[in-house]
């Protein structure tokens, strides 16, 4: 086991160094100059100089990517263009907002997806089978935005319920959390659909073992079977999953924060593209490679230890 | 936030990383090897034999339809302007209303239909182009260039398409190409990985040896065996990736990352109909209904498809009905 986290460890290390020496690189070969953006058409050579060597442009593209990845390992995410201020701080608060909405929606998803999920298969084949599977069929096939715009359309614009733009603040917990629910189920559709259809087809497959007929042969009630044996076996990928969800409902906060005009990291890597304040936008994206790394390393650790038939072929190793 | 669906059969224990949780389970597309064009014949009969399939492809035959024909369908001009109107309700001059500016929502929505195949189909084909050949060939080589690849495949994976193209659509500048461009690149590892693991299985296969062992260069091997057997299923995957591209395309237009106003485009709609979404509802239900409508004939269809071809969930399917 330790062995294979450690070969694990090492293969999400690598995917991380490749990704910064991306972002870095990237600026060298895209055309254009991040110096000029900052400086104008009319800047002098000399300034146009002086801002490269600040901004470390004048070095060679694997010293900066050592230098970024060096300073990101310290909490130094480089100067923002515009205000000057370090990226960090700048990050900060947005961070907080945008992590407790993704944590929001993955618990959300989990609440009515997996319920969902459960009665779907205890019923299969019923009517409410057939609803929840058509559902989610439509749920998981439409983008997170067109989901976003439809609840604020019915719920904020037509009946007034809740409110639609801001994100509120800590010091009034109850108006932060009434502005979050709205964003965080937008972003949960898609992953209460998935949810549902992992748990039904898992309990399924559960419920056709010889063991649960077994079971029932020898009078185990029918909720037991359902509950302790079929639904404990469906949760065992679903467990593994959350890592991998964090990643993308962090990803799919762009879209989220934009319509209901939350102060977030998706509005501020848009507004610093708007800018072209590449430092941001730099940090930003490394802030989500890190998570969706993080969070598949996890995924993929979580679900060794939880299904021990994994562990055997474990050490074949990360790469055969 | 669609994922492209294409998932890997898992030949790597670390790859639960980069196989996507993808809303379809697409592995039994790739049992169409099994099956002989005849075959496939008798499943495309099947498939089409099911209400709900046969609606999903009269719907993406109505979008492909109204895509070619936009000119000829259109009572207006997608981009004349026309302020008088300005978000004038449905009429029977404009059938669904008018957006800010006065244009016709629904020849816009007519011609956002041919933005979306214009975007979605060459960068879909072209992450499969360089994909599935970079995964041909690195899962042929092996070795270390096998695992340099793999970590680059991942690397690419670790941003989800939105963050890639917010990174890259900073640097090379909104426009049509930077959009393919930038969809292309999400999708081509995981064309990448799929090739590389079908590969890997078409090479344990003892013809190749065989092969080999009667003197057939490596090059011999790869083009006229392992490539058709390993990438002919994968085509199936690849439409059924299309409406991953159009939803990635509208999404960043609706960013206002994408296509650019005033470009009759439904991510656009998207946008314009967002800023004035507390007065009318007509210039963005247009481009939500298409979208969802759309992508949800896709799923549907890939959906029925993989049930076909995979005889145990088709068996259980058929058993509870």
């Amino acid at each position: 086991m330790l062995i294979y986290v450690a070969k694990r460890l090492v293969l999400a290390i690598a995917v991380l160094v490749v990704i910064a020496f991306l972002l870095i690189a990237l600026v060298t070969v895209v055309p254009g100059d991040p110096a000029r953006t900052v400086l104008g058409t009319h800047a002098t050579p000399e300034l146009m100089r002086q801002v490269r060597q600040t901004m470390g442009l004048d070095q060679p593209v694997w010293e900066q990517t050592w230098n970024f990845l060096w300073g990101a390992l310290h909490g130094d995410l480089g100067t923002d263009f515009i205000t000057r201020a370090p990226v960090r701080d700048e990050l900060g608060r947005p961070f907080v907002n945008t992590l407790v909405l993704s944590l929001t929606s993955m618990i959300l998803a989990a609440a009515i997806g997996i319920p969902a999920g459960v009665v779907s298969a205890v019923n299969s084949g019923g009517v409410i089978d057939r609803i929840v599977r058509a559902v989610s069929m439509v749920l998981l096939s439409t983008p997170v935005y067109v989901v976003g715009l439809v609840l604020l359309l019915v719920l904020s614009v037509h009946f007034h319920w809740l409110p639609s733009l801001g994100g509120g603040s800590f010091s009034d917990p109850l108006d932060y959390a009434q502005r979050l629910l709205m964003p965080a189920f937008a972003l949960a559709v898609y992953w209460i659909a998935y949810l549902a259809r992992l748990v039904r087809s898992s309990m399924l497959e559960v419920l056709e073992q010889d063991f649960v007929r077994t079971s029932r042969a020898y009078g185990v009630p029918e909720s037991t079977i359902n509950f302790r044996v079929a639904l404990r076996n469906a949760l065992v990928p679903i467990v593994a999953l959350l890592g991998l969800m964090l990643g993308y409902t962090l990803a799919g906060t762009v879209y989220v924060e934009q319509i209901f005009g939350r102060v977030g990291l998706g509005s501020l890597a848009l507004s610093s593209i708007g800018n072209r304040d590449w430092p941001v936008v730099r940090g930003v994206v490394l802030i989500y490679a890190v998570a969706f790394v993080l969070g598949s390393l996890l995924a993929d650790v979580a679900y060794r230890v939880l299904d021990p038939r994994l562990r055997v072929e474990q050490d074949a190793g990360v790469f055969v | 936030m669609s994922l492209p669906l294409s998932q890997e059969p898992d030949d790597l224990p670390a790859s639960t990383s980069a196989a996507a949780p993808a809303g379809l389970d697409t592995s039994g597309v790739l049992e169409l090897q099994a099956y002989t064009r005849r075959g496939l014949l008798r499943i495309l009969r099947s498939v089409l034999r099911r209400p709900s399939a046969l609606v999903a492809v009269i719907i993406i035959a109505a979008l492909i339809v109204v895509a070619v024909l936009a000119p000829l369908l259109t009572p207006h001009d997608p981009t004349k302007i026309d302020l008088d109107t300005a978000l004038a309700g449905p009429s029977s001059g404009h059938w669904l209303g008018t957006d800010s500016l006065g244009r016709d929502n629904l020849s816009r929505l007519v011609y956002g239909a041919r933005v979306a195949l214009q975007i979605a189909i060459p960068s879909i084909l072209g992450a499969f182009v360089i994909g599935a050949s970079t995964g041909l060939i690195v899962g042929y080589v092996g070795g270390a260039v096998d695992r340099v690849f793999l970590v680059l495949f991942d690397a690419v994976i670790s941003f989800p398409s939105v963050i890639l193209g917010l990174a890259l659509l900073t640097l090379l500048g909104p426009s049509k190409k930077s959009v393919v461009l930038v969809i292309a690149v999400s999708m081509i590892p995981y064309y990448g990985r799929l090739a590389r693991a079908q590969t890997l299985s078409q090479m344990r296969n003892e013809y190749v040896r065989a092969e080999r062992a009667l003197g057939a260069s490596r090059a011999r091997v790869l083009r006229s065996h392992v490539m058709p057997n390993a990438l002919a299923p994968l085509l199936v995957i690849v439409a059924i990736d299309i409406p991953t591209a159009i939803a990635i395309e509208a999404g960043l237009a609706f960013l206002g990352l994408g296509v650019q106003p005033p470009t009759p485009d439904w991510g656009v709609m998207l946008n314009d109909g967002f800023t004035v979404i507390g007065t009318s509802v007509w210039p963005i239900a247009g481009p939500i209904a298409a979208l969802v409508l759309v992508t949800t004939s896709f799923t549907v269809l890939g959906e029925t498809f993989r049930d076909e071809l995979d005889p145990r969930s088709a068996g259980r399917v058929r058993g509870q009905r």
